[in-house]
């Protein structure tokens, strides 16, 4: 069925988005592209190439596509409207269904499908019965028990997951069932494509820039991901786009009906659709004729429903530690696993134009001044990663306006950055659409290439990336970097691909070196028995403080630095444990409390961990 | 090697350059990370190699489609055919043939019209071939296939493409020529098949303008397996005739010598595949018998074309090579670049309306002195 999806969307997408020679050319070279993939394929079978099949395929594919998006972003012959956009968007985000369907829902999605099933066959929001006979749930997850934070009462159980989402999609389920629900979230996705190029044509974004970022925008990710799966992220994002069209259009039943959708979407938007209306209300040069009472009112049942339906307190807005903020909003933007720039690199130009304020559209500063306050709650909190989500999760709803950022500096870019944000996209969808389960990755501070390269060399290629959720040196240097490169971006036409691959021959050799830091939960550490802790499955995981735990006889290895060093680990009952030669008595620890303790590593290279006597849950062992 | 992947960062650098000023530019210089990133990503050396193959296959076609000095990707690309691995380059030779691939491209490029666009000559007879015609991509593709078969042992065979630049200045030659090269084809035996067939297709580059997002899209994946170039150029219907091994295969190992015979012992089957090859007999034509295999109640002959000396492809002897490539092959590829070369091996197999236990090889009693059967090794029925 995908391939001939993908045909479909082949042919289609062309004859849709171009006209005359381009059209010809773009079959042709469609046609031309599978040509050589087939002829490669052939190829790798006589050499015996180990690539999965599914990734290929889904790699032909998507470079197939790349190239209609090259036409349509730079080809003369263009039928481009917002409306074309927005079919385009939605053929892409119906081929992506099948390719997220590969494994069952997963995170908050197989509950939403739930709650929907409930209003659906029940007419109720009480999902007492679903989880009674989970075995009839289109999401196939029989393991599904009641999430952290629902009300539950024997016999009765009410998610503390908004109730607007799955109203949304319940016509769709009840049509077609879980590919009817998939799809309304997909038209929600052709939706947004065409507000956002709407949004871009009402801020005065040139056809030319609006064309060249559309496919990074609408067929890159977080978008192209969460427009295929069961999240309120794509819909908040059409949502917020339309109602800050709103604003600036003096639409008041446009922008506060947005609004209030938005708030019913997600509770946690209301810190977002506040300021807006606050906005709205406030500015002189919008003070019109539609400041009415019935606006007022509308706008009050926003915080009224904010303040009811939503399972979140105020206290909850009030900060742990000052040190939480810099590491969610660097993270936010830098995280390996769930920062922008590794995860959505089209979306550091937004960042960018945020430090030219003055110089953007008003619709740039009235989305981001609007989602300020969110932002500002958001950082310091622990899920600021997004939990058990694709990336980036937390921010999908503001991407449109960061795209937006992007399209104005887009005149100012060099090719050579924007080359590379556009490679690196396209393997992020190829990555993530042919292995969608990856999407979801514990927030250990390690993303899916570091583990991948750290098992592939048995070396610490973790430390190399930023990570804010397990905070690094690397990501305090990406911290300096990302402000200076805020300061003086101009064009970033030094930063050449060239230096780039300089780079990655640098830091693979830099990886293959033992680090100062070993984390005995990383994939490059070799485990010979025990189990990781918390399982990967621990709902809230990233509360957790990670580690591995070994029993006697249990071992594991990995490359290290000789000298002295701290150990820290949790043992009840203390253990013995021997690194390389050495043997070391560990003391009891208080339960769940963690000990550091001296010990000394007797060489350089590849040193073994042995479990000799008790059970110890060992955390890091750093070298001072 | 370092070396090798030395000379293929030059020749990205090198599309990069005749990208330069154009908007590809940035697009192709990305091969470089992407280059990087292969490398780190694939252990497995194969599949690196192969991702690298594709990556600077892309960066090069897009230099071509772009590039106003061609001469340049010419160099690039005769280097990245012929050159690796380094350390095994005869450098005067290769300079021969380099220097012929930059002539013919020279001659080829000089021209300025394309069949389909000919102005016609006085007499007013329209559409004649009054030039070479084409496009730069389309000459690029016509010399890197030249250049990519042209043999350097003997000598005087680095010289093909300057001969061929040759034959170029008559331009009413060029059809008749080909065809005659075509033509040629089913009779010559299996070594002067790729440059017969390249010859033609180099001659034939202004009548086939038409068809050239199919040229493109083949040269493209052709070019894309330049780190196995010598099986590209020399042993290229592997991809048709390769089938993977069935059942388990167990080694053997044996030489027979002429009118020797050997017996192995095997599990009950009634159809088993016998890999065999032979050696110092690339010089024996195609049918030659080399010697049978019994089976007890059937017998097999093994003849060149069933299987071909086991070091025919390789880059020394295939010029002077009689055998054909063998019709079913395991696929055995030794060595990369234009050094690789396919074993001769072949799989042969042996079927008898009964079962039978053993396998008796003979050694044909006809094979010239020094020549020899191998048995490679034995495919049986998974059980």
């Amino acid at each position: 069925m995908i391939v001939a999806l993908f045909a479909a969307v082949a042919i289609l997408a062309p004859l849709l988005m171009l006209r005359d020679r381009a059209l010809w050319r773009c079959l042709g070279c469609e046609a031309g592209a599978l040509l050589v993939f087939g002829a490669l394929a052939a190829f790798a079978r006589v050499l015996r190439v180990s690539v999965d099949p599914y990734l290929a395929m889904v790699a032909a594919g998507a470079v197939v596509l790349t190239i209609v998006c090259a036409f349509v972003a730079f080809a003369d012959e263009v039928r481009w409207s917002a409306n074309r956009a927005a079919l385009l968007a939605l053929l892409f985000y119906i081929l992506m269904i099948p390719l997220m369907l590969r494994t069952p829902l997963d995170g908050d999605e197989p509950y939403y499908l739930l709650i929907a099933e409930s209003l659906v066959h029940d007419r109720d929001l009480d999902l007492g019965n679903q989880f009674a006979d989970l075995s009839r749930t289109a999401s196939g997850r029989t393991d599904l028990v009641p999430q952290l934070g629902d009300r539950v009462t024997p016999g009765h159980v009410r998610s503390h997951l908004e109730p607007f989402l799955p109203m949304l999609i319940a016509p769709g389920y009840a049509v077609a069932g879980l590919a009817g629900a998939l799809l309304t979230i997909a038209l929600f996705g052709a939706l947004l494509a065409r507000s956002t190029v709407r949004l871009f044509e009402d801020e005065g974004i040139s056809d030319a820039a609006t064309r060249a970022l559309f496919p990074l925008f609408a067929f890159g990710p977080p978008i192209v991901f969460y427009a295929a799966r069961l999240w309120p992220e794509v819909p908040a994002a059409f949502l917020f786009v339309e109602a800050v069209r709103g604003v600036r259009q003096r639409r008041v039943g446009r922008w506060v009906g947005a609004a209030l959708g938005l708030v019913l979407l997600k509770v946690r938007f209301a810190l977002v659709a506040v300021p807006l209306m606050w906005d709205g209300f406030s500015n002189p040069s919008r003070r019109t004729g539609w400041r009415t009472r019935p606006t007022w009112i509308i706008a009050g049942v926003v915080l009224l429903v904010a303040l009811i339906a939503g399972t979140h307190r105020l206290r909850e807005l009030v900060p742990e530690s000052a040190r939480a903020y810099p590491i969610g909003l660097f993270g936010l933007a830098l995280d390996g696993a769930a920062g922008i720039a590794f995860q959505a690199p089209l979306y550091l130009f937004g960042l960018i134009a945020l430090a030219r304020w003055r110089s953007m559209p008003e619709g740039f500063r009235l989305g981001m001044a609007s989602a300020a306050l969110y932002i500002l709650v958001l950082a310091p909190r622990s899920e600021w990663h997004g939990g058990w989500s694709p990336p980036l999760r937390y921010i999908v709803f503001l991407v449109p306006f960061l795209a937006l950022g992007a399209a104005a500096l887009y005149e100012r870019i060099a090719p050579a950055p924007l080359a590379i944000v556009a490679v690196w996209t396209v393997g992020l969808v190829i990555h993530g659409a042919a292995y969608s389960w990856r999407l979801f990755h514990i927030a250990n501070g390690e993303n899916v290439a570091e583990e991948w390269l750290s098992k592939a060399y048995h070396s610490d290629f973790s430390r190399l990336f930023p990570s804010f959720i397990r905070p690094n040196f690397a990501a305090l240097v990406a911290s300096v970097l990302l402000v200076a490169a805020l300061v003086i971006f101009r064009s970033g036409r030094f930063l050449r691909p060239t230096i780039v691959a300089i780079a990655i021959v640098l830091f693979t050799i830099a990886g293959t070196r033992p680090g100062s830091r070993i984390d005995f939960e990383d994939a490059h550490v070799i485990h010979r028995g025990g189990e990781l802790f918390p399982t990967e499955y621990q709902v809230a995981r990233f509360v957790f403080h990670g580690g591995w735990m070994v029993r006697p006889g249990e071992s594991m290895s990995f490359l290290t630095k000789a000298g002295p060093a701290r150990l820290r680990y949790v043992s009840e009952g203390g253990a013995t444990i021997q690194i390389g030669a050495r043997a070391f008595v560990l003391p009891p620890t208080a339960p769940n409390t963690y000990n550091v303790m001296p010990v000394f590593v007797d060489r350089q290279g590849r040193v073994e961990l042995r479990c000799l006597a008790g059970t110890v849950n060992l955390d890091w062992l750093r070298h001072d | 090697m370092l070396s090798d992947l030395a000379l293929v960062v030059a020749v990205l650098l090198a599309c990069v350059w005749v990208a330069r000023g154009t908007r590809w530019m940035a697009a192709i210089e990305c091969s470089l990370p992407l280059l990087a990133v292969a490398i780190v990503v694939f252990p497995d050396e194969r599949t690196r190699l192969f991702a690298c193959g594709a990556i600077v296959a892309v960066a090069f076609a897009g230099a071509a489609l772009v590039a106003r000095e061609g001469w340049v990707l010419v160099i690039a690309g005769v280097a990245l055919l012929r050159w690796i691995p380094l350390r095994e380059v005869e450098a005067w030779r290769e300079l021969v043939v380099l220097a012929g691939a930059l002539v013919l491209f020279g001659v080829r490029a000089s021209r300025l019209y394309s069949p389909s666009v000919s102005p016609g000559d006085e007499g007013g007879r329209a559409g004649r071939p009054a030039d070479a015609g084409g496009t730069p991509a389309l000459h690029l593709i016509a010399v890197f296939a030249v250049a990519a078969v042209t043999p350097v042992h003997p000598g005087k065979a680095a010289l093909i493409p300057l001969l061929l630049a040759a034959v170029m200045m008559w331009d009413r030659l060029q059809p008749v020529l080909a065809a005659a090269l075509l033509a040629t084809v089913p009779f010559a035996r299996w070594s002067l098949v790729p440059i017969l067939v390249t010859a033609a297709f180099a001659l034939l580059i202004p009548y086939i303008g038409k068809l050239r997002p199919l040229v493109y899209a083949a040269a493209l994946a052709l070019f894309a397996m330049w780190p196995w170039s010598g099986i590209v150029a020399r042993a290229l219907p592997v991809v048709a005739r390769f089938e993977p091994p069935t059942g388990t295969v167990r080694v053997v190992g044996w030489a027979l010598g002429r009118g020797e015979e050997a017996t192995l012992a095997i599990p009950h089957a009634r159809h088993v595949i016998v890999n065999a090859s032979a050696a110092s007999g690339s010089g024996l034509p195609a049918g030659t018998l080399l010697g049978t295999i019994d089976a007890g109640t059937c017998t097999r002959s093994v003849r060149i074309g069933d299987v071909a000396d086991f070091g025919f492809t390789r880059r020394p002897h295939f010029f002077a090579a009689r055998n054909p490539l063998p019709r079913i092959t395991r696929g055995d590829i030794r060595g990369y670049g234009a050094t690789a070369w396919l074993h001769g091996a072949g799989a042969i197999g042996v079927a008898c309306s009964g079962d039978f236990a053993s396998l008796r090889f003979r050694a044909a009693a006809t094979l010239p002195p020094g020549a020899r059967l191998q048995i490679e090794s034995v495919e049986l029925p998974a059980r």
